[in-house]
Protein backbone atom coordinates (compact mmCIF):
# COMPACT_ATOMS: atom_id res chain seq x y z
CA UNK A 1 0.00 0.00 0.00
CA UNK A 2 3.05 2.25 -0.07
CA UNK A 3 1.90 3.91 3.16
CA UNK A 4 -0.76 5.79 1.23
CA UNK A 5 -4.10 6.71 2.68
CA UNK A 6 -6.97 7.40 0.35
CA UNK A 7 -8.48 10.52 1.80
CA UNK A 8 -11.84 9.95 0.16
CA UNK A 9 -12.27 6.90 2.36
CA UNK A 10 -12.57 6.34 6.04
CA UNK A 11 -12.83 3.22 8.07
CA UNK A 12 -15.45 2.77 10.71
CA UNK A 13 -15.94 -0.01 13.20
CA UNK A 14 -19.50 -0.96 13.87
CA UNK A 15 -18.80 -2.40 17.30
CA UNK A 16 -19.52 -5.88 15.95
CA UNK A 17 -15.97 -6.35 14.78
CA UNK A 18 -16.95 -5.27 11.27
CA UNK A 19 -14.83 -3.09 9.05
CA UNK A 20 -16.63 -1.15 6.38
CA UNK A 21 -14.91 1.08 3.89
CA UNK A 22 -17.21 3.86 2.89
CA UNK A 23 -16.93 7.22 1.25
CA UNK A 24 -17.32 10.23 3.49
CA UNK A 25 -20.40 11.22 1.48
CA UNK A 26 -21.94 7.80 2.08
CA UNK A 27 -22.19 4.88 -0.27
CA UNK A 28 -24.02 1.63 -0.92
CA UNK A 29 -22.70 -1.72 0.30
CA UNK A 30 -21.48 -3.92 -2.54
CA UNK A 31 -24.38 -6.23 -3.45
CA UNK A 32 -25.14 -8.82 -6.09
CA UNK A 33 -27.45 -7.78 -8.92
CA UNK A 34 -30.54 -9.86 -9.67
CA UNK A 35 -28.87 -11.61 -12.62
CA UNK A 36 -25.90 -12.49 -10.43
CA UNK A 37 -28.21 -13.82 -7.73
CA UNK A 38 -29.81 -16.06 -10.35
CA UNK A 39 -26.42 -17.36 -11.50
CA UNK A 40 -24.92 -17.76 -8.04
CA UNK A 41 -25.81 -21.41 -7.52
CA UNK A 42 -24.35 -22.29 -10.95
CA UNK A 43 -20.91 -20.80 -10.24
CA UNK A 44 -19.22 -24.17 -9.45
CA UNK A 45 -20.68 -25.64 -12.64
CA UNK A 46 -19.67 -22.66 -14.75
CA UNK A 47 -16.21 -22.64 -13.18
CA UNK A 48 -15.67 -26.29 -14.09
CA UNK A 49 -17.21 -25.72 -17.52
CA UNK A 50 -14.86 -22.89 -18.39
CA UNK A 51 -11.82 -24.96 -17.39
CA UNK A 52 -13.08 -27.89 -19.48
CA UNK A 53 -13.46 -25.55 -22.47
CA UNK A 54 -10.02 -24.01 -21.90
CA UNK A 55 -8.32 -27.42 -21.67
CA UNK A 56 -10.29 -28.73 -24.68
CA UNK A 57 -9.22 -25.78 -26.83
CA UNK A 58 -5.63 -26.29 -25.73
CA UNK A 59 -5.88 -29.98 -26.59
CA UNK A 60 -7.41 -29.27 -30.03
CA UNK A 61 -4.80 -26.64 -30.92
CA UNK A 62 -1.95 -28.80 -29.72
CA UNK A 63 -3.01 -32.03 -31.40
CA UNK A 64 -4.62 -30.81 -34.61
CA UNK A 65 -2.48 -27.85 -35.55
CA UNK A 66 0.84 -28.47 -33.86
CA UNK A 67 1.31 -32.17 -33.11
CA UNK A 68 -0.46 -33.73 -36.09
CA UNK A 69 1.38 -31.76 -38.81
CA UNK A 70 4.62 -32.57 -37.06
CA UNK A 71 3.86 -36.30 -37.15
CA UNK A 72 2.43 -36.37 -40.67
CA UNK A 73 4.62 -33.90 -42.54
CA UNK A 74 7.72 -32.96 -40.61
CA UNK A 75 8.72 -29.43 -41.42
CA UNK A 76 5.52 -28.65 -43.28
CA UNK A 77 3.00 -28.16 -40.50
CA UNK A 78 0.70 -25.22 -40.75
CA UNK A 79 -1.40 -23.34 -38.27
CA UNK A 80 -4.70 -22.54 -39.93
CA UNK B 1 18.74 0.48 -51.23
CA UNK B 2 22.38 -0.23 -52.12
CA UNK B 3 24.16 -1.92 -49.22
CA UNK B 4 26.94 0.65 -49.45
CA UNK B 5 24.47 3.41 -48.61
CA UNK B 6 23.47 1.86 -45.31
CA UNK B 7 24.68 3.97 -42.37
CA UNK B 8 26.48 1.01 -40.78
CA UNK B 9 28.53 0.43 -43.91
CA UNK B 10 29.45 4.10 -44.15
CA UNK B 11 30.33 4.58 -40.47
CA UNK B 12 31.78 1.16 -39.62
CA UNK B 13 33.72 0.18 -42.71
CA UNK B 14 36.62 -1.82 -41.26
CA UNK B 15 36.75 -5.57 -42.04
CA UNK B 16 36.41 -6.45 -38.36
CA UNK B 17 33.29 -4.28 -38.00
CA UNK B 18 31.78 -5.72 -41.15
CA UNK B 19 32.32 -9.28 -39.90
CA UNK B 20 30.68 -8.32 -36.59
CA UNK B 21 27.61 -6.92 -38.35
CA UNK B 22 27.31 -9.97 -40.60
CA UNK B 23 27.43 -12.31 -37.60
CA UNK B 24 25.04 -10.10 -35.64
CA UNK B 25 22.58 -10.00 -38.53
CA UNK B 26 22.65 -13.80 -38.81
CA UNK B 27 22.52 -14.45 -35.07
CA UNK B 28 19.32 -12.44 -34.60
CA UNK B 29 17.71 -13.37 -37.94
CA UNK B 30 17.54 -9.72 -38.96
CA UNK B 31 17.09 -10.69 -42.61
CA UNK B 32 13.50 -11.59 -41.62
CA UNK B 33 12.88 -7.97 -40.61
CA UNK B 34 14.55 -6.67 -43.77
CA UNK B 35 12.23 -8.81 -45.91
CA UNK B 36 8.94 -8.26 -44.08
CA UNK B 37 6.97 -5.00 -43.99
CA UNK B 38 4.83 -6.51 -41.22
CA UNK B 39 7.88 -7.00 -38.98
CA UNK B 40 9.08 -3.50 -39.82
CA UNK B 41 5.74 -2.10 -38.67
CA UNK B 42 5.90 -4.21 -35.50
CA UNK B 43 9.37 -2.77 -34.96
CA UNK B 44 7.81 0.70 -35.05
CA UNK B 45 4.98 -0.36 -32.71
CA UNK B 46 7.50 -1.71 -30.23
CA UNK B 47 9.43 1.57 -30.37
CA UNK B 48 6.19 3.45 -29.69
CA UNK B 49 5.61 1.27 -26.62
CA UNK B 50 9.10 2.08 -25.35
CA UNK B 51 8.19 5.74 -25.67
CA UNK B 52 4.96 5.18 -23.70
CA UNK B 53 6.90 3.31 -21.00
CA UNK B 54 9.74 5.75 -20.54
CA UNK B 55 7.37 8.71 -20.75
CA UNK B 56 5.82 7.31 -17.58
CA UNK B 57 9.04 6.18 -15.88
CA UNK B 58 10.93 9.44 -16.34
CA UNK B 59 8.92 11.12 -13.57
CA UNK B 60 8.49 8.08 -11.34
CA UNK B 61 10.45 7.95 -8.10
CA UNK B 62 10.12 4.18 -7.76
CA UNK B 63 13.62 3.40 -9.05
CA UNK B 64 15.54 6.06 -7.16
CA UNK B 65 17.98 5.98 -4.27
CA UNK B 66 15.62 8.37 -2.47
CA UNK B 67 12.85 5.75 -2.62
CA UNK B 68 15.23 3.24 -1.03
CA UNK B 69 16.22 5.74 1.67
CA UNK B 70 12.56 6.21 2.56
CA UNK B 71 11.80 2.48 2.33
CA UNK B 72 9.27 3.11 -0.45
CA UNK B 73 10.76 0.84 -3.09
CA UNK B 74 9.37 -2.64 -3.76
CA UNK B 75 11.58 -5.53 -4.89
CA UNK B 76 10.45 -8.79 -6.46
CA UNK B 77 10.06 -11.63 -3.95
CA UNK B 78 12.88 -13.48 -5.76
CA UNK B 79 15.35 -10.55 -5.39
CA UNK B 80 14.53 -8.80 -2.16
CA UNK B 81 17.81 -6.85 -1.98
CA UNK B 82 17.15 -4.97 -5.23
CA UNK B 83 17.44 -1.60 -3.46
CA UNK B 84 21.20 -2.14 -3.06
CA UNK B 85 21.52 -1.69 -6.82
CA UNK B 86 19.63 1.59 -7.24
CA UNK B 87 21.69 4.46 -8.60
CA UNK B 88 19.24 7.02 -10.01
CA UNK B 89 17.98 10.26 -8.49
CA UNK B 90 14.84 11.90 -9.82
CA UNK B 91 13.88 15.55 -9.69
CA UNK B 92 13.87 17.44 -7.39
CA UNK B 93 16.68 15.42 -5.77
CA UNK B 94 18.95 15.00 -8.78
CA UNK B 95 19.33 14.88 -12.55
CA UNK B 96 20.55 11.33 -13.17
CA UNK B 97 17.13 9.79 -13.91
CA UNK B 98 16.03 12.46 -16.37
CA UNK B 99 19.51 12.34 -17.95
CA UNK B 100 19.17 8.58 -18.47
CA UNK B 101 15.72 8.85 -20.00
CA UNK B 102 16.68 11.74 -22.27
CA UNK B 103 19.59 9.57 -23.44
CA UNK B 104 17.07 6.83 -24.20
CA UNK B 105 14.89 9.42 -25.95
CA UNK B 106 17.86 10.24 -28.18
CA UNK B 107 18.27 6.54 -28.94
CA UNK B 108 14.59 6.33 -29.88
CA UNK B 109 15.02 9.20 -32.33
CA UNK B 110 18.06 7.47 -33.79
CA UNK B 111 16.09 4.24 -34.23
CA UNK B 112 13.46 6.15 -36.21
CA UNK B 113 16.19 7.56 -38.46
CA UNK B 114 17.77 4.11 -38.95
CA UNK B 115 14.38 2.59 -39.75
CA UNK B 116 13.88 5.28 -42.38
CA UNK B 117 17.32 4.47 -43.82
CA UNK B 118 16.40 0.74 -43.66
CA UNK B 119 19.48 -0.10 -41.61
CA UNK B 120 17.77 -2.78 -39.56
CA UNK B 121 21.00 -4.04 -37.99
CA UNK B 122 21.86 -0.74 -36.32
CA UNK B 123 18.20 -0.13 -35.48
CA UNK B 124 18.12 -3.59 -33.89
CA UNK B 125 21.22 -2.88 -31.78
CA UNK B 126 19.70 0.33 -30.44
CA UNK B 127 16.31 -1.27 -29.78
CA UNK B 128 18.20 -3.95 -27.86
CA UNK B 129 19.54 -1.27 -25.49
CA UNK B 130 16.00 0.02 -24.86
CA UNK B 131 14.82 -3.54 -24.31
CA UNK B 132 17.69 -4.29 -21.91
CA UNK B 133 16.92 -1.32 -19.67
CA UNK B 134 13.20 -2.00 -19.61
CA UNK B 135 13.68 -5.71 -18.85
CA UNK B 136 16.22 -5.04 -16.08
CA UNK B 137 14.01 -2.36 -14.51
CA UNK B 138 10.91 -4.58 -14.71
CA UNK B 139 12.27 -7.94 -13.61
CA UNK B 140 15.41 -7.16 -11.58
CA UNK B 141 15.28 -3.70 -10.06
CA UNK B 142 11.63 -3.14 -9.24
CA UNK B 143 8.62 -5.25 -8.40
CA UNK B 144 6.09 -2.52 -9.03
CA UNK B 145 7.29 -0.16 -11.74
CA UNK B 146 5.63 -2.09 -14.56
CA UNK B 147 2.06 -2.88 -15.48
CA UNK B 148 0.72 -6.06 -17.01
CA UNK B 149 0.64 -4.41 -20.44
CA UNK B 150 4.44 -4.24 -20.19
CA UNK B 151 4.52 -8.05 -20.22
CA UNK B 152 2.86 -7.95 -23.65
CA UNK B 153 5.44 -5.48 -24.88
CA UNK B 154 8.43 -7.31 -23.44
CA UNK B 155 7.35 -10.72 -24.81
CA UNK B 156 6.58 -9.40 -28.30
CA UNK B 157 9.80 -7.38 -28.43
CA UNK B 158 11.81 -10.35 -27.20
CA UNK B 159 10.48 -12.35 -30.17
CA UNK B 160 11.14 -9.49 -32.57
CA UNK B 161 14.71 -9.11 -31.36
CA UNK B 162 15.92 -12.62 -30.67
CA UNK B 163 13.72 -15.42 -31.99
CA UNK B 164 13.87 -16.93 -35.50
CA UNK B 165 10.56 -17.27 -37.38
CA UNK B 166 9.60 -13.94 -35.88
CA UNK B 167 6.33 -13.47 -37.73
CA UNK B 168 4.92 -16.86 -36.77
CA UNK B 169 5.89 -16.61 -33.11
CA UNK B 170 4.65 -13.03 -32.84
CA UNK B 171 1.22 -14.11 -34.08
CA UNK B 172 1.09 -17.25 -31.97
CA UNK B 173 2.29 -15.46 -28.82
CA UNK B 174 -0.18 -12.64 -29.32
CA UNK B 175 -3.07 -15.11 -29.40
CA UNK B 176 -1.56 -17.08 -26.50
CA UNK B 177 -1.48 -13.92 -24.38
CA UNK B 178 -5.26 -13.68 -24.75
CA UNK B 179 -5.67 -17.40 -24.13
CA UNK B 180 -3.48 -17.38 -21.00
CA UNK B 181 -5.07 -14.17 -19.71
CA UNK B 182 -8.39 -16.06 -19.72
CA UNK B 183 -7.13 -18.40 -16.99
CA UNK B 184 -7.19 -15.59 -14.42
CA UNK B 185 -10.79 -14.80 -15.40
CA UNK B 186 -12.08 -18.29 -14.63
CA UNK B 187 -13.20 -17.11 -11.23
CA UNK B 188 -16.37 -15.78 -9.61
CA UNK B 189 -15.23 -12.21 -10.27
CA UNK B 190 -15.69 -12.75 -14.01
CA UNK B 191 -18.19 -15.63 -14.12
CA UNK B 192 -20.68 -13.51 -12.14
CA UNK B 193 -19.05 -10.21 -13.07
CA UNK B 194 -18.71 -9.16 -9.43
CA UNK B 195 -15.46 -7.38 -10.30
CA UNK B 196 -17.56 -4.74 -12.04
CA UNK B 197 -20.80 -4.83 -10.07
CA UNK B 198 -18.72 -4.06 -6.95
CA UNK B 199 -17.68 -0.80 -8.59
CA UNK B 200 -19.68 2.30 -7.80
CA UNK B 201 -19.67 3.09 -11.53
CA UNK B 202 -20.38 -0.49 -12.72
CA UNK B 203 -19.23 -1.71 -16.13
CA UNK B 204 -18.94 1.20 -18.60
CA UNK B 205 -22.02 1.71 -20.81
CA UNK B 206 -23.55 -1.66 -19.83
CA UNK B 207 -26.55 -2.09 -17.50
CA UNK B 208 -25.82 -4.02 -14.30
CA UNK B 209 -28.17 -6.84 -15.29
CA UNK B 210 -26.05 -7.57 -18.38
CA UNK B 211 -22.68 -7.59 -16.61
CA UNK B 212 -22.45 -11.43 -16.37
CA UNK B 213 -23.29 -11.72 -20.08
CA UNK B 214 -20.59 -9.21 -21.03
CA UNK B 215 -17.89 -10.79 -18.85
CA UNK B 216 -18.65 -14.30 -20.10
CA UNK B 217 -18.52 -13.13 -23.73
CA UNK B 218 -15.03 -11.74 -23.08
CA UNK B 219 -13.99 -15.05 -21.53
CA UNK B 220 -15.36 -16.97 -24.52
CA UNK B 221 -13.53 -14.73 -26.97
CA UNK B 222 -10.24 -14.99 -25.09
CA UNK B 223 -10.46 -18.76 -24.83
CA UNK B 224 -12.02 -19.68 -28.20
CA UNK B 225 -12.41 -16.58 -30.39
CA UNK B 226 -8.78 -15.45 -30.17
CA UNK B 227 -7.61 -18.48 -32.14
CA UNK B 228 -9.67 -17.32 -35.13
CA UNK B 229 -7.23 -14.43 -35.46
CA UNK B 230 -4.97 -17.10 -37.00
CA UNK B 231 -7.66 -18.43 -39.33
CA UNK B 232 -7.27 -18.60 -43.09
CA UNK B 233 -11.06 -18.18 -43.41
CA UNK B 234 -11.24 -14.45 -43.76
CA UNK B 235 -14.81 -13.85 -42.48
CA UNK B 236 -13.93 -15.61 -39.22
CA UNK B 237 -10.54 -13.92 -39.01
CA UNK B 238 -12.04 -10.48 -39.62
CA UNK B 239 -14.82 -11.07 -37.07
CA UNK B 240 -12.26 -12.01 -34.40
CA UNK B 241 -10.15 -8.98 -35.31
CA UNK B 242 -13.15 -6.64 -35.14
CA UNK B 243 -14.07 -8.01 -31.72
CA UNK B 244 -10.62 -7.48 -30.24
CA UNK B 245 -10.24 -4.01 -31.75
CA UNK B 246 -13.57 -3.11 -30.17
CA UNK B 247 -12.53 -4.82 -26.92
CA UNK B 248 -9.37 -2.72 -26.60
CA UNK B 249 -11.12 0.54 -27.49
CA UNK B 250 -13.88 -0.27 -25.01
CA UNK B 251 -11.55 -1.36 -22.18
CA UNK B 252 -9.66 1.90 -22.67
CA UNK B 253 -12.67 3.61 -21.07
CA UNK B 254 -11.38 2.07 -17.85
CA UNK B 255 -7.66 1.56 -18.39
CA UNK B 256 -7.02 4.66 -20.54
CA UNK B 257 -4.32 4.86 -23.26
CA UNK B 258 -1.45 2.77 -21.96
CA UNK B 259 -2.79 -0.78 -22.53
CA UNK B 260 -4.53 -0.15 -25.88
CA UNK B 261 -1.53 1.93 -26.92
CA UNK B 262 0.71 -1.06 -26.33
CA UNK B 263 -1.50 -3.79 -27.78
CA UNK B 264 -3.76 -2.30 -30.48
CA UNK B 265 -1.04 -1.24 -32.96
CA UNK B 266 0.52 -4.71 -32.93
CA UNK B 267 -2.91 -6.37 -33.17
CA UNK B 268 -3.75 -4.32 -36.27
CA UNK B 269 -0.33 -4.87 -37.86
CA UNK B 270 -0.23 -8.63 -37.32
CA UNK B 271 -3.89 -9.40 -38.03
CA UNK B 272 -5.17 -6.42 -40.03
CA UNK B 273 -4.90 -5.70 -43.74
CA UNK B 274 -1.37 -7.13 -43.95
CA UNK B 275 -2.46 -10.47 -42.48
CA UNK B 276 -1.48 -13.66 -44.28
CA UNK B 277 -1.36 -17.20 -43.04
CA UNK B 278 2.05 -18.14 -41.66
CA UNK B 279 3.10 -21.82 -41.59
CA UNK B 280 4.27 -23.40 -38.32
CA UNK B 281 8.04 -23.72 -38.27
CA UNK B 282 9.75 -26.91 -37.23
CA UNK B 283 13.39 -27.89 -36.91
CA UNK B 284 16.33 -26.73 -34.85
CA UNK B 285 15.96 -23.01 -35.58
CA UNK B 286 12.42 -22.99 -34.24
CA UNK B 287 13.40 -24.44 -30.84
CA UNK B 288 13.90 -21.04 -29.18
CA UNK B 289 10.39 -19.97 -30.17
CA UNK B 290 8.78 -23.16 -28.90
CA UNK B 291 10.70 -22.90 -25.62
CA UNK B 292 9.36 -19.38 -25.17
CA UNK B 293 5.81 -20.63 -25.80
CA UNK B 294 6.36 -23.33 -23.17
CA UNK B 295 7.72 -20.80 -20.68
CA UNK B 296 4.62 -18.65 -21.11
CA UNK B 297 2.52 -21.61 -19.95
CA UNK B 298 4.92 -22.34 -17.08
CA UNK B 299 4.91 -18.81 -15.70
CA UNK B 300 1.13 -18.51 -16.04
CA UNK B 301 0.76 -21.77 -14.08
CA UNK B 302 2.83 -20.68 -11.06
CA UNK B 303 0.03 -18.79 -9.31
CA UNK B 304 -2.32 -21.75 -9.87
CA UNK B 305 0.17 -24.21 -8.40
CA UNK B 306 0.63 -22.31 -5.12
CA UNK B 307 -2.04 -23.40 -2.61
CA UNK B 308 -4.78 -20.86 -1.90
CA UNK B 309 -6.66 -18.43 -4.10
CA UNK B 310 -3.94 -16.26 -5.65
CA UNK B 311 -6.45 -13.44 -6.07
CA UNK B 312 -6.76 -13.29 -2.28
CA UNK B 313 -3.17 -14.11 -1.25
CA UNK B 314 -1.51 -12.59 -4.34
CA UNK B 315 1.18 -15.27 -4.06
CA UNK B 316 2.68 -15.82 -7.51
CA UNK B 317 0.12 -13.42 -8.99
CA UNK B 318 2.60 -11.27 -10.90
CA UNK B 319 4.61 -14.14 -12.39
CA UNK B 320 1.99 -14.44 -15.12
CA UNK B 321 -0.72 -12.25 -16.61
CA UNK B 322 -2.84 -10.65 -13.90
CA UNK B 323 -4.80 -7.88 -15.58
CA UNK B 324 -8.29 -7.50 -14.04
CA UNK B 325 -7.80 -10.62 -11.97
CA UNK B 326 -9.84 -9.18 -9.06
CA UNK B 327 -11.31 -5.99 -7.66
CA UNK B 328 -9.31 -5.33 -4.48
CA UNK B 329 -9.93 -3.47 -1.23
CA UNK B 330 -7.79 -3.76 1.88
CA UNK B 331 -7.03 -2.44 5.33
CA UNK B 332 -3.58 -2.85 6.84
CA UNK B 333 -2.90 -1.97 10.44
CA UNK B 334 0.55 -1.88 12.01
CA UNK B 335 1.24 -1.55 15.71
CA UNK B 336 4.83 -0.54 16.30
CA UNK B 337 6.28 -1.43 19.67
CA UNK B 338 9.46 0.53 20.45
CA UNK B 339 12.28 -0.52 22.70
CA UNK B 340 11.36 2.18 25.22
CA UNK B 341 7.94 0.58 25.57
CA UNK B 342 5.95 3.18 23.62
CA UNK B 343 3.44 2.08 20.99
CA UNK B 344 2.36 3.63 17.69
CA UNK B 345 -0.47 2.52 15.42
CA UNK B 346 -0.85 3.12 11.69
CA UNK B 347 -3.79 2.21 9.56
CA UNK B 348 -3.59 2.17 5.78
CA UNK B 349 -6.63 1.69 3.58
CA UNK B 350 -7.00 1.15 -0.10
CA UNK B 351 -10.29 0.98 -1.93
CA UNK B 352 -9.10 1.42 -5.51
CA UNK B 353 -10.12 -1.66 -7.48
CA UNK B 354 -6.93 -1.80 -9.54
CA UNK B 355 -4.53 -1.52 -6.63
CA UNK B 356 -3.37 -5.05 -5.85
CA UNK B 357 -3.63 -5.51 -2.12
CA UNK B 358 -0.52 -7.63 -2.00
CA UNK B 359 0.46 -8.73 1.52
CA UNK B 360 4.00 -9.13 0.18
CA UNK B 361 4.29 -5.42 -0.65
CA UNK B 362 3.05 -4.45 2.80
CA UNK B 363 5.37 -7.01 4.41
CA UNK B 364 8.26 -5.61 2.37
CA UNK B 365 7.53 -2.07 3.61
CA UNK B 366 7.39 -3.35 7.20
CA UNK B 367 10.73 -5.10 6.73
CA UNK B 368 12.32 -1.83 5.59
CA UNK B 369 11.14 -0.21 8.82
CA UNK B 370 12.37 -3.13 10.93
CA UNK B 371 15.79 -3.01 9.26
CA UNK B 372 16.32 0.75 9.38
CA UNK B 373 14.72 1.87 12.62
CA UNK B 374 16.80 0.59 15.54
CA UNK B 375 14.18 1.81 18.03
CA UNK B 376 11.64 -0.72 16.74
CA UNK B 377 11.33 -3.80 18.96
CA UNK B 378 8.58 -5.44 16.95
CA UNK B 379 5.65 -4.64 14.67
CA UNK B 380 2.25 -6.23 15.08
CA UNK B 381 0.34 -6.45 11.81
CA UNK B 382 -3.15 -7.28 10.58
CA UNK B 383 -4.11 -7.31 6.92
CA UNK B 384 -7.75 -7.50 5.80
CA UNK B 385 -8.50 -8.18 2.14
CA UNK B 386 -11.74 -8.13 0.18
CA UNK B 387 -12.03 -9.15 -3.47
CA UNK B 388 -14.87 -8.46 -5.89
CA UNK B 389 -17.10 -6.90 -3.23
CA UNK B 390 -16.89 -10.00 -1.02
CA UNK B 391 -16.18 -10.00 2.72
CA UNK B 392 -12.99 -8.67 4.24
CA UNK B 393 -10.94 -11.64 5.42
CA UNK B 394 -8.19 -11.13 7.98
CA UNK B 395 -5.54 -13.00 6.00
CA UNK B 396 -2.63 -11.81 8.16
CA UNK B 397 -2.68 -11.46 11.93
CA UNK B 398 0.85 -11.48 13.34
CA UNK B 399 2.33 -10.20 16.57
CA UNK B 400 5.82 -9.66 15.14
CA UNK B 401 5.94 -9.02 11.39
CA UNK B 402 9.69 -8.28 11.61
CA UNK B 403 10.30 -11.97 12.21
CA UNK B 404 8.35 -13.10 9.14
CA UNK B 405 10.04 -14.28 5.97
CA UNK B 406 8.49 -14.37 2.49
CA UNK B 407 8.92 -17.32 0.14
CA UNK B 408 8.99 -16.31 -3.51
CA UNK B 409 7.76 -19.67 -4.80
CA UNK B 410 5.26 -21.42 -2.59
CA UNK B 411 2.72 -20.66 0.06
CA UNK B 412 3.65 -18.55 3.09
CA UNK B 413 2.03 -20.06 6.15
CA UNK B 414 1.47 -16.68 7.79
CA UNK B 415 -0.89 -15.68 4.95
CA UNK B 416 -4.15 -17.41 5.81
CA UNK B 417 -6.61 -17.73 2.91
CA UNK B 418 -10.36 -17.98 3.63
CA UNK B 419 -10.30 -21.74 3.11
CA UNK B 420 -7.46 -21.88 5.65
CA UNK B 421 -9.63 -20.32 8.32
CA UNK B 422 -9.14 -16.57 7.85
CA UNK B 423 -12.01 -14.92 9.75
CA UNK B 424 -14.48 -12.49 8.17
CA UNK B 425 -13.98 -9.08 9.78
CA UNK B 426 -16.21 -6.86 7.69
CA UNK B 427 -17.93 -6.07 4.41
CA UNK B 428 -17.04 -3.45 1.84
CA UNK B 429 -19.11 -0.84 0.10
CA UNK B 430 -18.93 -0.19 -3.64
CA UNK B 431 -15.50 1.07 -4.60
CA UNK B 432 -13.96 2.94 -7.50
CA UNK B 433 -11.65 2.14 -10.39
CA UNK B 434 -8.39 4.05 -10.47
Amino acid sequence: MKNEIDHTQETISSGKNLIILREVQGNEPARLTSSQEALLSYVPLLYTGWWVIWLSVLGIIFSRYLLLPLIQKPGRGEVQ
Amino acid sequence: MDAQELPRNQIFASPFEQVFFRLYRRLFSIEEIEASPVLQWVFGASLFSFFLTFNSWIHSSLLTVEAVAKGLHVCWPYFQSCGDWYFLSALPDGYSQTTLYMGLFGLMLLVVYLMWRKDWVLAHILLLILFFWKAVAMFVLSGDISGNYDYYHIILTLILLFIPFKLFFLKLSFVLLYFLAATIKIHEGWILGTYFSALKTGLPLIPDALIPLATNIVMFMQIVGAWFLLSSRMPLQRTALAFFVFFHLYSGILVEYRYPGTVLPTLLILFGSLYTNTPSPWGVRSIAGWILVGLMFVFQSLALLIPGDAKMTLEGNKYGLYMFEANHQCVSERTIEKRDGTMQSFKGEMALARHRCDPYEEWFAIQQRCLRDTEVARIGWTFDHSINGGPFYRIVDEKDACALRYRALGHNEWIRPPEGGAPVVGYPVENIYR
